[in-house]
């Protein structure tokens, strides 16, 4: 007999717990895992919320440092640049068409003009209707809250009826506008795409053309880019420090649980430990036990654990998915997820919580297997007097 | 296995080097008394008081002697193995197995003495559960460092020995009680010890099953294996050489 074969029966002996130590590990691994890719997947989120349109980086960087897109579905249409320039005195930049539509049904984007009227109240779930309804028809339409005082929205030259007003959270997102997308596009004649107003730097040191313009245009709250920077700094920063904060909660219980685990099944060897101790075995052997079984354990948990964790996160996805779009259905949804994480695979995340559930496992498993050997000793397998 | 086969086996641990410690030395002496007690006392200290559970414990063990202790529980007949293993320490006096002074004994040597020296029977058998017959007993060989073919051929002996061989690939669980006590006694003659220590050997037994228990100690008799036996048991004196009563942490030698 070899002491190696200790450890072989003591797993396939004790299935359960063996099963149990395994799944213990794999579900810390998976959930530190399926949190960084969802909170990673947030993060993505939120830099994509928090950029009014495709371009916008690029346009600022080009030196443009203009303020916020004016929604479709403003008062402002096509007809009121001239209206505008005219005001401020400059030329503005034409009002451009940027996407949004197809980037909002995959999450990707925030800011929102064009949906199709059966997904708008599953898309906008958490935010709510102060008031009114979901429109029914591509007639209707439903505004931030600064609209709510509107009866009817023009939007590329058609009027449309407000029937509700969005309870929003942010300022910004009092203004939006939400249009039947296929009416959005058939006004538009452009596909996925809405209206964007810039306005020249020089403004943002006028505020009083500013707030002449905005005591004109009652319905519109100019945003400069810097006020929209400091909200989307903000805003950024409170993700970010989410995201660290959901990170190492997740980790420090996994850490736990990965621990919790490790003291059990030690635990439950008590006895054989005392055993072997009573019969001579030396101590350095008993510690090489535990320590090549909690590696053994480990290396088979990390091996459940990498697919699993990227079925769950697949999963999640798709129920996230379904959730904001009625017609997503689960296994597509599934498969777009899955495809999402595997291109390019995130090495860096299951690196990084590979390692540390590793260097947890084995640091605890040395441990506990010194608390083992100081306190499980042959005193409790002798009787006294 | 025959009778012949066994003594050659058990006067290995005369002729085989032990190196680890000096009593191995002494060993090769043949030295009569395999186990020497003098003057020993031990205390307990309670939440509430001292108990004085050995109180100047004087007696010896020959080698091939089949000696029980027996007494009152309390007595501190437990306290006096546990000390005789090594698996415990005491306040004064003296103790010495195979002529090695374990007074000063470090925990390494201590365990190295228990791994050679010592055999070990509990009440409860204290086998591995995750073991097999055959691994519980190869284990102490293995920790030996004997060869795989040691191991095998001297488990086959002892397995034979003990009417176990069919079992050798049962895990303990599936064995009866009295089956599993055999496989203890066999784990703990695997080492070919200078002496088994058995506590309440037959505790758990049914009468038929201490009778087959006794029968198989006293079979070792005639191979000269030391055999100390703490008992409640009375049947037990039927096979030991001398009696010892232990009460009130005093020992006594009972009349054959």
């Amino acid at each position: 007999m070899k002491l190696i074969q200790y450890i072989r029966n003591n797993l396939s002996q004790k299935k359960i717990r063996t099963l149990l130590v395994v799944i213990g590990i794999s579900m810390s691994l998976i959930s530190t895992i399926v949190m960084a890719l969802m909170t990673d997947y947030y993060s993505d989120i939120s830099t994509d919320f928090f950029t009014p349109f495709e371009d916008y980086n690029q346009v600022l960087e080009r030196g443009t440092n203009f303020i916020q897109l004016l929604p479709v579905g403003s008062k402002i249409d096509l007809n009121l640049k001239e209206e505008l320039d005219d005001h401020f005195g400059v030329d503005s930049i034409p009002m451009m068409i940027v996407s949004n539509s197809e980037n909002l049904l995959s999450l990707h984007t925030n800011y929102v003009f064009g949906i199709p009227l059966n997904q708008q109240s599953q898309l906008f779930k958490r935010i709510q209707l102060r008031e009114g309804r979901w429109p029914q028809n591509s007639q209707e339409v439903v505004v931030g809250d600064s609209l709510r005082n509107s009866t009817e929205i023009i939007v590329l030259n058609q009027t449309f009826t407000v029937v509700g007003v969005l309870n929003t959270q942010f300022s910004y997102l009092d203004r939006i506008t939400l249009v039947d997308h296929a009416k959005l596009e058939q006004l538009s004649g452009k596909h996925n795409r809405t209206t964007v107003l810039f306005i020249p730097n020089d403004v943002e040191n006028s505020p009083e053309l500013i707030e002449s313009f905005e005591a004109q245009f009652e319905a519109i709250d100019i945003m400069t880019t810097e006020d929209f920077d400091a909200l989307r700094g903000d805003i950024g920063g409170f993700m970010d420090n989410m995201v660290n904060v959901l990170s190492f909660f997740t980790s420090a219980s996994a850490i736990v649980f990965v621990f919790s685990i490790e003291l059990l099944n030690i635990l439950s060897r008590k006895k054989d430990f005392e055993i072997l101790q009573i019969l001579g075995t030396p101590q350095t052997s008993i510690f090489a036990l535990v320590v090549l079984e909690s590696l053994l354990l480990l290396v088979i948990g990390i091996l459940f654990g990498i697919p699993a964790s990227f079925l769950i996160y697949g999963a999640l996805y798709s129920i996230l998915m379904i959730t904001v779009n009625s017609e997503a259905s689960f296994f597509p949804a599934m498969a777009n997820g899955l495809q999402r994480i595997s291109h390019p695979f995130p090495f860096e995340i299951y690196g990084k919580f590979i390692l540390i559930i590793g260097i947890a496992n084995i640091l605890f498993a040395f441990f506990i297997a010194l608390l083992g050997l100081h306190k499980f000793n042959i005193s409790h397998l002798k009787q006294k007097y | 296995m025959n009778s012949t086969e066994h003594v050659e086996n058990h006067s290995k641990i005369e002729d085989s080097p032990e190196p680890k410690h000096d009593g191995a030395r002494n060993i090769k002496k043949k030295s009569e008394n395999i186990i020497t007690i003098s003057e020993m006392e031990k205390t307990y200290q309670t939440y509430s008081e001292t108990l004085n559970v050995l109180k100047g414990v004087d007696f010896t063990i020959k080698r091939g002697e089949v000696v029980s202790i027996m007494g009152p529980s309390g007595s501190g007949k437990s306290t006096l193995l546990n000390i005789i293993g090594l698996l415990d320490t005491y306040d004064t006096g003296k103790y010495l197995i195979a002529d090695i002074d374990t007074s000063n004994l470090n925990r390494r040597q201590k365990q190295q003495i228990r791994l050679t020296k010592i055999g070990f029977v509990f009440q409860t058998f204290n086998l591995i559960q995750t073991l097999t017959v055959r691994q519980n007993i190869e284990l102490p060989m293995n920790l030996m460092k004997k060869t795989q073919e040691e191991q095998h051929t001297k488990a086959d002996q002892l397995l034979t020995e003990f009417g176990l061989l069919e079992k050798a690939k049962k895990f303990p669980y599936q064995l009866s009680i009295g089956e599993q006590q055999r496989v203890a006694i066999a784990r703990a003659l695997v080492n070919d010890p200078v002496i088994v220590l058995c506590d309440e050997p037959t505790g758990n037994l049914d009468e038929a099953n201490a009778q087959i228990i006794l029968d198989h100690l006293q079979k070792l008799k005639k191979f000269e294996t030391t055999i100390l036996i703490v008992s409640h048991n009375p049947a037990v004196k039927a096979i030991t050489d001398h009696d010892y009563v232990l009460t009130q942490g005093k020992i006594q030698k009972e009349l054959k």
